[in-house]
């Protein structure tokens, strides 16, 4: 075999394979497209845009290590047996209440509270969302299960030195974008009685900080458990923080 | 021999030239290329920081879990084949609820990204990259 032949197999194979790919790739495009749409512009001169959402959510795993020492482990009420004469009620701020009479629970030493910080430089509101609501925590005939919450500032300087309780949600000052007289906090507490995926309000204007503090706000949980609560295995709940941005 | 060594060396050159060919293909499909600025910082703490000049996903501890959307316009006169791609050391913590699909002229997607940090995950400050790349989505 001679040089030009060789040239010329070598020569046909590439001009072969290329040709072949080339079709081959036209024709799955052609597949593709045809699978999601049936018609199109004749114009390639796209331009595209991209929009962050205003809004971040954050969702508490209370099993995770390594936290700081406000929430380090779950906020677990433990096992309840329920009193015969009245509701039992248990707020996790009474968690270091060793002698147990405030629940008839066996959870103890548990956080107080969740602590949600805003570490970035835009003020935002807060909401709450549970993946199980007051009627799937605790089973029961009456309507007086409940598993709720409530806010309240938290405030620590740049060293996590003592709490002094400013900033965190502050009462927005544009009546125009906020509710009016709406407190900033929820200071009542609020029942999770709706439809799992509901967002109650939990902190409005959640303030930033340049100064190297961090201002921030708590979450502390309540649950009452009614006289003819049924028994059940271990019930967990879920909470989603969703921060909105304020422009 | 040389004969052998000829069909051998055209053998060789198929998936060579096939694999240039097809690289060659898809890059002549890139009409543009977005890049998504993606941040997160690992500590002790939960903290939000909602500003949207990046996807921010503010502070969370080791095992914590985030989420948050961005919508990808196709302001364009044609159809386009929308991929999208996480680069950096958040890659394999992040997943897209939509990592392809097609958006016609003048429509939109919005995309969720979910980032689980590792438990053994080091604390300090994460940037990552999203790359959204418009395809031409026909010849």
């Amino acid at each position: 075999m001679d040089n030009k032949t060789t040239f010329l197999i070598l020569l046909a194979t590439m001009l072969v394979t290329l040709g072949g790919t080339t079709i081959t790739l036209n024709k799955l495009s052609d597949i593709e497209m045809t699978r999601h749409i049936t018609g199109f512009a004749t114009s390639d001169t796209g331009t595209g845009r991209i929009l962050i959402a205003k809004q971040v959510s954050i969702v508490v795993n209370t099993t995770d290590s390594g936290l700081d020492t406000d929430f380090h482990e779950d906020i677990n009420f433990g096992s309840c047996v329920p009193f015969f004469t009245h509701n039992i009620n248990i707020t996790s701020n009474e968690s270091n209440d060793a002698d147990g009479a405030h629940g008839n629970c066996s959870g103890s030493a548990f956080p107080d509270y969740i602590h949600i910080y805003n570490t970035g430089n835009v003020d935002a509101n807060i909401t709450i969302q549970t993946d199980t609501n007051s009627t799937n925590f605790i089973s029961s005939g009456s309507n007086s299960a409940m598993f709720g919450y409530k806010t309240t500032n938290g405030n620590r300087g740049p060293n996590n030195e003592t709490e002094t309780f400013r900033d965190g949600c502050e009462k927005c000052q544009n009546t125009a974008i906020c509710a009016g007289s709406a407190p900033a906090n929820v200071t009542n507490w609020v029942n999770f009685r709706n439809q799992t995926g509901m967002k109650y309000f939990a902190c409005q204007n959640l303030t930033w900080s340049s100064s190297g503090q961090k201002p921030s706000f708590r979450t502390y949980l309540f649950v009452q458990i009614p006289t003819d609560a049924q028994s059940s295995n271990e019930v967990t709940a879920l909470l989603t923080y969703t921060g909105s941005e304020i422009s | 021999m040389k004969s052998a060594y000829v069909i051998l060396i055209a053998i060789a050159l198929v998936p060579l030239i096939a694999s240039i060919t097809y690289l060659g293909y898809q890059r002549s499909l890139i009409v543009e290329v977005k890049e998504i600025e993606m941040a997160l910082e690992v500590s002790t703490i939960y903290g939000f920081n909602v500003n949207s000049s990046r996807l921010n996903l503010g502070t969370l501890p080791q095992g914590g879990h985030a989420y948050r959307d961005f919508t990808v316009v196709n302001n364009g006169e044609s159809t386009q084949n929308i991929e999208l791609a996480v680069s950096g050391p958040m890659k394999d913590w992040t997943t897209l609820s939509y990592e392809r699909f097609v958006l016609g002229p003048g429509m939109n997607q919005t995309v969720q990204a979910n980032v689980h940090v590792p438990g053994n995950a080091e604390m300090k400050e994460y940037l990552s990259t999203i790359y959204v790349i418009y395809k031409k989505a026909h010849r």
